[in-house]
């Protein structure tokens, strides 16, 4: 990863009459990061990509990708992306080699060897008809076409959508390896376990508004964790609620479940003061963030917008 | 085949235009024969006609040659030509993104136009190509059926209901590129056309409405009655102009409008 933004947005803006689709975002990604944008349908993610891309023109400001005008240079800046969108169609009659051959055509420079590595590792058959495969195959053939330049940026939405854990498993892995590279991944998704990961940052946009930016383990750090316990004997509740950074205790006879953010020191010290038998732990997962971030700035997305980037 | 978006076009357009040149090839081998195989009964009942439903077979000369010529420059080549035009026009700006396949196409390195200008060309092509088709199969039919066109004007009728179709063809290419509606672009096309061909026969005979009929754009084709009078060149020209004007139109409007997710 650089100091350099291979994406960076300033006050982009998207409105489709009344609606506002994208609302000031500011946003900046390092060049040889994998970046996740998280949010629910809607909130705007592939409104930002399309803008990204030149697809729509933002209402206001502006955007660089790779160092180059988003709108002005979208043609050269074409040579440098691989692209995925969430929801296309590929041409029925071709087969998924002939897609991926009139592609290479018109981007010129693509390895055929490369592509042929993709199609192994994918376990893509190029050779039927793309009206014939499943939806999990197109997507294969989706994944080559967006991987086969070797792109410096890859944008990626939704791009487990219809791929079985194996080949989820194959596209993390093929997601570190540019990485290794020294591309950068843009990777849109509501599936949080996806991003989680291969995301260096994660952004999170709700209804329009970046909610935060932040890296995963931070986030991680910063969010509501849940400790199960179970003593020797009952513990009464009142004895963990002082600890500090404690959220919640509930007890049931010897098992008691406490949620927490921040370090975790205070509450073990409280809680080897007594006997315990067990202890469990829960990592947090950007679900739970994620929530918890919704719930926290709900009232100043519903209000004020908030400045989170 | 899929070298570029023009080749890979040409071979998408392949089957519409085998169907469209089959149907003209075929009309104009058999119509003529059938106007042939009736002989003098045609030109009598065509004689007994009202005018008002003699305006529908256009300008003849009289011969039974003339008279099946007539009646396909009047409105079935016109027809196949125009829906061939209206149809590949309006594919050519809106096709990919009607298909959903216009985003990823465009993450290669080619601008919208870079789809849409090759595209429009393909079908152009494809006109040129019924063209010669209609002008082949026309002439061979009156030789066939007729002992030859004589003095009727086959290459001429041809070209004009070429220009005709480019013109129809570039409105709608101008609708569907600014409204990114297929549906929009080749109903507001078609309809105006056929409103037109009908005011332009129908108005024709009747004396105080024959004015009219002169203003709609039917009318620059089939004003200059080019199977009898051979092309009007200036008619040709402002359905040519104005059909590459408003084709271009088409393109600027999928070059700035925002395009459909």
């Amino acid at each position: 990863m650089t100091d350099q933004y291979a994406i960076e947005t300033r006050g982009l803006t998207k409105h489709y009459g009344d609606v506002e689709a994208l609302i000031d975002l500011d946003l900046a990604v390092f060049e040889g990061e994998v970046f996740g944008f998280l949010g629910p349908n809607g909130a705007g993610k592939t409104t930002t990509i399309r803008a990204l891309l030149d697809y729509i023109t933002p209402t206001s400001g502006s955007a660089t990708v790779l160092g180059m005008d988003a709108a002005a240079e979208s043609v050269p800046l074409r040579h440098h992306i691989g692209y995925m969108p969430a929801e296309y169609s590929l041409y029925d009659k071709l087969t998924g080699g002939q897609y991926l051959q009139y592609f290479a055509n018109l981007r010129g420079g693509v390895d055929a060897e490369y592509v042929q590595g993709l199609a192994k590792r994918f376990d893509a058959d190029l050779t039927r008809k793309i009206a014939d495969l499943s939806t999990g195959n197109k997507q294969k053939v989706g994944l080559i076409q967006a991987f086969m330049n070797q792109p410096e940026l890859l944008i990626l939405d939704e791009p487990s959508t219809g791929l079985d854990p194996l080949m989820q498993q194959e596209l993390q892995a093929l997601i570190h390896e540019v990485q290794d590279h020294g591309s950068t991944v843009f990777l849109s998704s509501h599936t949080l376990s996806e991003v989680e990961r291969v995301a260096d940052r994660v952004g999170i946009l709700r209804q329009g508004h970046l909610v935060v930016v932040e890296r995963v383990d931070a986030l991680k750090r910063k969010a509501i964790r849940r400790l199960d316990i179970e003593f020797e004997a009952p513990v009464p509740d009142g004895v963990f609620a002082v600890v500090p950074n404690v959220r919640s205790v509930t007890s049931r006879g010897r098992h008691t479940t406490v949620t927490f953010d921040g370090p975790v020191g205070d509450l073990l010290r409280k809680v080897v003061d007594h006997d315990v038998l067990n202890i469990h732990s829960r990592e947090a997962d950007l679900e739970e963030i994620f929530l918890a971030y919704y719930r926290d700035q709900a009232g100043s997305l519903n209000g004020e917008p908030d400045d989170a980037a | 085949m899929l070298h570029s978006v023009f080749t890979k076009a040409v071979w998408d357009r392949t089957t519409a235009t085998i169907v469209a040149l089959a149907l003209i090839v075929l009309m104009a081998v058999f119509a003529m024969g059938a106007y042939s195989a009736m002989d003098q009964t045609i030109l009598d009942i065509f004689e007994a006609m009202p005018p008002a439903l003699a305006a529908f077979y256009g300008a003849n000369d009289g011969t039974i040659v003339g008279l099946a010529l007539g009646a396909m420059f009047a409105m079935i080549i016109p027809a196949v030509l125009l829906t061939y035009a209206i149809s590949g026009g309006v594919g050519s700006v809106v096709g990919e993104e009607s298909k959903g396949s216009m985003d990823l196409l465009l993450t290669n390195p080619i601008s919208r136009s870079g789809v849409s200008v090759p595209k429009g060309l393909v079908v152009l092509l494809g006109l040129l190509t019924i063209g010669l088709g209609t002008w082949a199969s026309a002439w061979l039919g009156a030789t066939w059926w007729g002992g030859g066109p004589g003095d009727l004007q086959i290459l001429a009728a041809t070209i004009m209901a070429l220009g005709l179709a480019i013109m129809f063809g570039g409105l709608a290419m101008a609708i569907a590129g600014w409204t990114g509606r297929s549906g929009v672009g080749a109903g507001v096309a078609a309809g105006v056309a056929g409103v037109s061909w009908l005011l332009t026969s129908v108005l024709s005979v009747e004396e105080n409405l024959e004015v009219v009929s002169k203003l709609t754009p039917w009318y620059l084709y089939s004003g200059p009655e080019p199977v009898i009078n051979g092309i009007g060149w200036w008619q040709l020209a402002v359905m040519v102009i104005t059909g590459l004007v408003l084709a271009v139109v088409g393109v600027k409007g999928l070059d700035r409008r925002d395009l459909k997710g």
